[in-house]
């Protein structure tokens, strides 16, 4: 703790600085990079354990305190969206989806992974209970990924792992500086030092990237609160996963049940999904079933008696991404989009699968889409979703086996309201080197053509385990 | 070393409508300055008109107490001088040109002085406050207090002389101004207070000048903050576009920023005693997204030597819901009628002068209507001395038919003075 020379004048500007301070009252400029609040942090324990916490080393203070607060806000404004806090090691073992989950002969409990902090490294990931004996001595597990939050259940055999990764907390990519305008500097209030505009807490903006699969979601510019949830995983090894499940939800209506509504649906699904994959289902009966077990965790939300005002109800679109094929099961408008490299749009590949371009794999099931032949113009009304007054869950599902590496996107409406041209997302998504690149450019784009709508965006490249087609 | 510091207290509705670009918000702030024994240094500057005018045996009788009882009221050790000031100036007490210090013999010495002082000359203000601007800028003393007494107008000089004196001489010191009799006028001694930070009153009987003196000196007496500065930050592509003291009295400080800072500008607001004073802050910003925050200004004191005293902070948060943005904030809407008052009397009282009894009519009519509406009891008195109240809450009115030159110059002095909110814990 020697290290802790403050410098009592701002370096850029001269002015006078207070002990503790972090930025200059006067020019905004930082004080003293190695001050204070960088001395405090213990060191990591293990190389392990630098891996597995939400910043990457060497990030800065004040964001670890940042996204420390903001998931505690999160937490206190979403109590189902389970997420820990660094603050709190003993954050219990809770899944949030449970009482949502039908019950299952395997994996009934899927036992999320701690994220205690640097305190307990090398046990965070390995199941707790029954299952901790079966299980193969603990590795460094995926080691180099920065994922906030993972859920690890396993078969009772024991040969698959599946990684869960529910997006309903918050994510600050601090290294990027505001995502307002970019500046780098943002204060310990979480105000930009350019704009002013504080950055986004909780669900305002969600991100999470496990390499195989990556997802971003935000408010947007014009709503108040985010309705869109997204959930997504595999199975296996992270190197070479045999599944990649992610699921996408738009909660229908712009209340706080909404929001949880989606979110609820998203977790679900997802841990169904995986649940369903890791013991032997195949693609599309695992599918169903996750949307059946993502309808029952919606429903949950319903209040006894004639509430007709906030009633939970999402949009739902499932994929599942393996070495050979892709298979998407949705309800409602969020849509499934593959892309692939080369300039021709909607093109048929050499196997009647999609090729190169982009191929939309869902159809909205919306008024506009129903009565399309009647020639009737119809406002943009769900006419199939999940949870309260749907009639009956009846999900579309839909496989196909593209000929060549490409990008499966989910999406909400938030996106592809803006889409008018197919062209533009294959030209979006493949400019960037990553899932989480894409995703984030996606969702960037959303915003700059007005964020009129919440949005989310995962990306999963084909075949799964690339990390890039 | 004990720290003076400062609380700063932010009202506001942080809440906006969509697309809206206007931040309003009232910034109160409280001086708790350190112990007495560590209070800095203080001279005062003593301007005396002693312009033909003055000669009337009344007049210079009344001064020449009045100053008395001001050196009577220094602290040992304060620097001081006394200067007569025609169409052009002369020291009065010491006979150099530094500052004296306040002891027994320079007290005694200096009643001395005054008691020879004739009048005779005309009037050229910029003079006089060019002469305490050279004393005090040969001088170490942190605090700087100028009283200028007049009975007349600026007849010896152009306008533009008092403009560009008080452009080079802005906040080096302050200066209050004191008008005896109805001869002065208000808008020239308004002209210098506002540009030095000072006060302007009007003293009717020059025997009230004695008490009023010896009250001036004291507060600058108690005056322990040197040289404050509020410094406002705003985001790029913001900008403060109205700053005023609305409490104690209106002052717009627009003319006295600098820029601090590439964000950042500074206000002076001279020196505090323990005391509480409030400002009007709007920011222009650009307009953000529904649902987000922005951090819109940045309110820190600052002292002489850029040391924070105090800090608060405006925001802004655009909504749709209008159960939010619709609700005025009690405090930005007390001061807002303020400084609306106070505009009325000025305008109203303008037109009177100028022979429109109707918008005389109207102006004052308003005024009364908002010193009703905010229990201003001081300044309702003074406006029922201009016009005939005959409903104070719709503000109907009626000019009196002859108006005492002397209840005209006394609104028109005081019609800055704001009232705090009533009913406020
Ligand atoms: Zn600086
Ligand atoms: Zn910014």
């Amino acid at each position: 703790m020697d290290s802790t020379v403050m410098s009592t004048r701002c370096p850029s500007c001269g002015e006078p600085a207070r002990p503790g301070d972090v930025f200059c009252e006067a020019c905004g400029g930082r004080i003293g990079e190695s001050t204070a609040g960088a001395a405090a942090v213990p060191p990591e324990p293990r190389a392990e354990a630098a891996a597995r916490v939400t910043e990457p080393p060497g990030t800065e203070p004040r964001a670890d305190s940042f996204a420390a607060e903001a998931m505690t806000r999160a937490l206190t404004q979403w109590p189902v969206a389970d997420l820990p806090t660094r603050a709190d090691p003993a954050w219990p073992i809770a899944e949030p989806p449970t009482r949502a989950i039908p019950v299952r002969p395997v994996g009934e409990s899927p036992t999320r992974a701690v994220q205690g902090g640097p305190a307990e490294p090398t046990t965070t990931a390995e199941p707790a209970g029954p299952l901790h004996e079966s299980a193969p001595q603990a590795e460094p597990v995926w080691p180099g990924e920065a994922a906030l939050d993972e859920a690890a259940v396993r078969s009772p055999d024991a040969r698959t792992r599946i990684t869960v990764t529910p997006v309903g907390g918050s994510v600050r990519d601090s290294q990027d500086g505001c995502v307002h305008c970019e500046y780098r500097d943002v204060d310990e209030d979480g105000y930009c030092l350019r704009c002013g505009l504080r950055q986004p807490t909780g669900r305002d903006r969600m991100a999470d990237d496990v390499g195989v699969v990556a997802g971003v979601s935000d408010r947007g510019r014009v709503r108040e609160s985010n309705a869109d949830a997204m959930a997504f995983g595999f199975t296996g090894d992270a190197a070479q996963p045999e599944y990649v499940a992610a699921v996408v939800c738009d909660g229908v209506g712009s209340g706080a049940m909404a929001g949880q509504a989606a979110q609820n649906a998203a977790d679900a699904g997802a841990a169904e999904l995986l649940g369903c994959l890791a013991d032997g289902l195949d693609a599309r009966k695992a599918s169903t079933m996750a949307i059946a077990a993502a309808g029952d965790a919606v429903n949950a939300l319903a209040e006894p008696g004639p509430a007709e005002e906030d009633t939970p109800a999402t949009t739902y679109v499932s994929a599942v991404v393996t070495g050979a094929e892709v298979t998407v099961a949705w309800l409602g408008d969020s849509r499934a989009y593959w892309v692939a490299p080369g300039a021709r749009a909607d093109a048929a590949g050499a196997h009647g699968g999609p090729g190169e371009g982009v191929t939309c794999l869902t159809t909205d099931h919306t008024v506009r889409n129903t009565y399309l032949a009647d020639g009737m113009r119809a406002a943009h009304t769900l006419t199939r979703w999940l949870g309260a007054d749907s009639d009956g869950t009846d999900p579309q599902v839909s496989t196909v086996r593209p000929d060549r590496a490409g990008v499966l996107v989910l999406c909400t409406d938030g996106l592809w309201g803006y889409l008018d041209d197919p062209g533009t997302l294959a030209a979006r998504v493949l400019t960037h080197g990553s899932a989480a690149g894409a995703a984030a450019g996606l969702v960037g784009y959303a915003l700059s053509e007005g964020g009129r709508d919440n949005v989310a965006v995962i990306a999963v490249p084909f075949p799964a385990g690339r990390r890039w087609p | 070393m004990e720290q003076p510091h400062f609380d700063v207290e932010v009202a506001q509705n942080r809440y906006l409508p969509r697309g809206a670009d206007t931040v309003d918000a009232i910034v109160t702030v409280t001086a708790h300055p350190p112990a007495q024994e560590l209070r800095p240094s203080v001279a005062v500057v003593i301007l005396l008109d002693c312009s033909a005018s003055m000669h009337r045996p009344s007049k210079l009788a009344a001064a020449k107490r009045a100053a008395h009882a001001a050196i009577d009221s220094l602290r040992d050790g304060a620097g001081f001088a006394i200067v007569a000031g025609t169409h052009e100036t002369t020291m009065i007490y010491p006979d150099s040109s530094e500052l004296a210090v306040a002891g027994d013999t320079t007290r005694y010495e200096a009643k001395r002085a005054v008691d020879e002082i004739t009048a005779g000359g005309g009037t050229a203000m910029s003079r006089w406050l060019r002469a305490a601007g050279a004393l005090f800028a040969g001088s170490e003393y942190e605090l700087r207090h100028a009283i200028l007494l007049t009975d007349g107008r600026n007849t010896s000089e152009q306008p533009e002389a008092v403009s560009a004196a008080l452009t080079e001489l802005q906040d080096t010191f302050r200066c209050d101004c004191r008008g005896v009799g109805t001869d002065w006028l208000v808008s020239e001694l308004r002209q210098i207070s506002e540009a030095l930070l000072g006060t302007v009153d009007i003293v009717a009987e020059p025997d009230e000048l004695v008490t009023d003196f010896a009250a001036m000196i004291e507060r600058a007496m108690r005056k322990s903050v040197p040289d404050v500065t509020l410094r406002l930050w705003t985001p790029k592509e913001a900008a403060v576009t109205v700053v005023r003291q609305v409490d104690p009295a209106v002052l717009d400080l627009t003319a006295h920023q600098e820029n601090a800072h590439v964000q950042a500008c500074d206000y002076a607001t001279g020196a505090w005693e323990s005391e509480t004073r409030a400002f009007q802050v709007r920011i222009a910003v650009p307009a953000a997204g529904v649902g987000d925050t922005m951090l819109a200004c940045r309110v820190s004191v600052v002292d002489a030597a850029g040391e924070v005293l105090g800090r608060g902070k405006v925001l802004a948060t655009w909504t749709d819901d209008p159960a939010y943005y619709g609700a005025l904030d009690p405090q930005v809407a007390h001061y807002t009628g303020q400084v609306e008052l106070a505009t009325a009397i000025r305008h109203g009282l303008d037109a009177h002068r100028s022979g429109d009894p109707d918008t005389a009519t109207h102006e004052l009519g308003r005024a009364v209507a908002l010193a009703a509406q905010s229990e201003h009891a001081e300044t309702m008195k003074l406006l029922s001395k201009v016009v005939d109240v005959e409903d104070a809450e719709t503000g109907r009115v009626r000019l009196k038919d002859s108006v005492d030159e002397l209840d005209h110059m006394t609104l028109d002095t005081r019609s800055v003075v704001t009232t705090r909110r009533h009913g406020r814990s």
